[in-house]
């Protein structure tokens, strides 16, 4: 094959009902369908809403993701096989093994923090200029945090398709505590948009909350001792004392305290590891003061930071699976039964997802 | 820890997750006979930060998991395989912090999980509590009501209400 390969991906692991085609790491197309706005209500992700959304949107979804090319011209079908929600897997993964056995194409299974952790690379149209180009190399080894709704992760990049956790939260995720303390100050769902804007106008020397994990010399997380301490804090105001200049220093004080707590295990894998380049992916990279302070650390010790070309691919979305899809693809890690390819909901890195 | 005992409830006050852990391995070694024909249910009701997800640690720990037990309220299950005492079974740890009724968890395929053998730890029972009567009073199950609170200065006070829930 002269050309790099033609890829068409499906994510649904958890919020996001999402199809991709991609042609090596350029992105053709990425379509995502939010569920965001369905959960809103409840405060969060309803899973029976969650499957019927998902199955009600995936045709759409796939058949606007395919338009830049035909079925025909695809070389492989990939999607998200973990981790995630078990009944939401299921559903891109039954698509995908449709599309796959109809066409006679191979499949790749996809872990989506590997999706997560590639997406930096993925380039548009004319090549992405931050990372250097088409003269862009990776270098090793890299790190990567990722930091999400989900899950909060250092990860070490041996090479592409090898990786060692490092790190992760030991209790609530980054993006979790978000969306805990918003709900506390009573704000919407999702909790991190929220927070970090209103965080602009706030200030974040007002309440004295603990940075968590400061003395601890792992590269582990835990923002469940500073959901509680906000919880405390809380408690001795009074709701009617609770005004709009409250709730910003409220949310600045908790966000620096959370981004502290992150730049501070950055810094130390960057001492442990000396890596080349510090990948980023996730939803939570899209707030501004913890991407300020990443790029601050990343200078200081003079490595290079690697961010995703637009927000869209921070969040949930299939145009990263593509971009791990293709580096499977070229070391030619298909799927060998597809029957027997099953959602993996508790997926991890470090395991080698070959079927 | 400190025990209260007013003659109903089991009280205990915890000073750190760590008593709150132990606590939980306590309570745990209480009821494992039950994993013989029943699946243990650990009900696990309080407000944010009062320790839940700690208590699941303490299980997790009782059940020999090396695995690090987290929130999973994002992904709502997370599932983790134990042998204890030459038994194996899978721990599920659930969480309902974001779902609104129970009848989510139908949807979820809840009911496929209680198994004999089995232990799980439900953290917002609360939501729904009607629901998840009905599938526990349909199953052979040994419900654990656990209710955790607040008290100030780190201190969280865990109760297990005498029957609230499954038989005795």
């Amino acid at each position: 094959m002269k050309r790099e390969p033609i890829i068409l991906s499906i994510e649904t692991s958890c919020d996001e009902t999402a199809a991709a085609v991609t042609l090596g790491r350029q992105i053709l197309s990425n379509v995502v369908w939010s569920q965001i706005a369905i959960h809103r209500p409840w405060g969060g992700v309803v899973p029976s809403l969650a499957k019927r959304a998902h199955q009600e949107h995936i045709d759409e979804v796939v058949n606007t993701a395919i338009k830049p090319v035909n079925w025909q011209k695809i070389d492989a079908v990939a999607v998200t096989a973990g981790p995630g929600l078990a009944i939401a897997l299921e559903v891109g993964i039954k698509k995908a093994k449709e599309i796959a056995e109809k066409y006679k194409k191979p499949l790749i299974a996809v872990d989506h923090m590997e999706g997560h952790l590639l997406s930096s690379l993925a380039k548009n149209f004319k090549f992405h200029p931050a990372n250097g180009g088409a003269n862009f190399k990776l270098e090793f080894p890299a790190l990567g945090l990722l930091v999400s709704g989900g899950h909060t992760e250092l990860v070490l990049v041996k090479e592409i398709g090898q990786y060692q956790i490092l790190g992760q939260t030991l209790d609530d995720a980054a993006g979790e505590a978000f969306d805990k303390v918003a709900k506390m100050l009573g704000l919407g769902y999702p909790g991190g948009p929220i927070i970090s804007q209103l965080a602009e106008g706030g200030d974040e020397a007002k309440f004295d909350l603990p940075v968590p994990m400061v003395r601890s010399q792992s590269l582990n997380f835990s923002f469940s001792g500073l959901k509680t301490a906000c919880l405390y804090k809380l408690k001795e105001i009074p709701h009617k004392r609770r005004d709009e200049q409250f709730i910003k220093d409220f949310a600045a004080s908790f966000q620096s305290a959370l981004v502290q707590s992150i730049v501070l295990k950055l810094k130390k894998a960057i001492e442990r590891y000396h890596p080349q380049q510090v990948l980023l992916g996730g939803g939570v990279i899209n707030n501004l003061a913890l991407l300020q302070q990443i790029k601050q650390v990343a200078r200081q010790y003079q490595v290079s930071v690697l961010v995703p070309y637009s927000k869209k691919l921070l969040t949930d979305n299939a145009a990263m699976i593509g971009v791990a899809a293709y580096y499977k693809f070229k070391r030619k890690e298909f799927v060998k039964n597809i029957n027997k390819l099953d959602r993996k909901p508790n997926l991890s890195l470090e395991e080698y997802l070959f079927l | 820890m400190k025990s209260i005992n007013d003659g109903k409830n089991f009280r205990v006050v915890t000073g750190s997750p760590r008593e709150t852990k132990k606590l939980a391995q306590k309570i745990f070694q209480e009821n494992k006979k039950e994993l013989r024909n029943r699946c243990l249910i650990f009900a696990l009701q309080g407000e944010l930060g009062t320790g839940k997800t700690q208590l699941a640690k303490g299980l997790g720990r009782a059940l020999g998991i090396k695995e690090t037990i987290v929130s999973p309220s994002f992904t709502l299950i997370r599932e983790y395989p134990f042998e204890v005492g030459g038994r194996r079974g899978i721990f599920y740890h659930l969480d309902a912090w974001r779902i609104e009724t129970a009848e989510e968890w139908l949807a979820l395929d809840v009911r496929g999980l209680i198994k004999p053998g089995n232990v799980v730890a439900i953290e917002w029972p609360e939501k729904g509590r009607e629901t998840w009567d009905k599938i526990f009073d349909s199953l052979a199950v040994k419900v654990v009501w656990v209710n955790l609170e607040h008290q100030g200065k780190g201190e969280r006070i865990i109760s297990q209400p005498r029957r609230l829930g499954g038989p005795e």
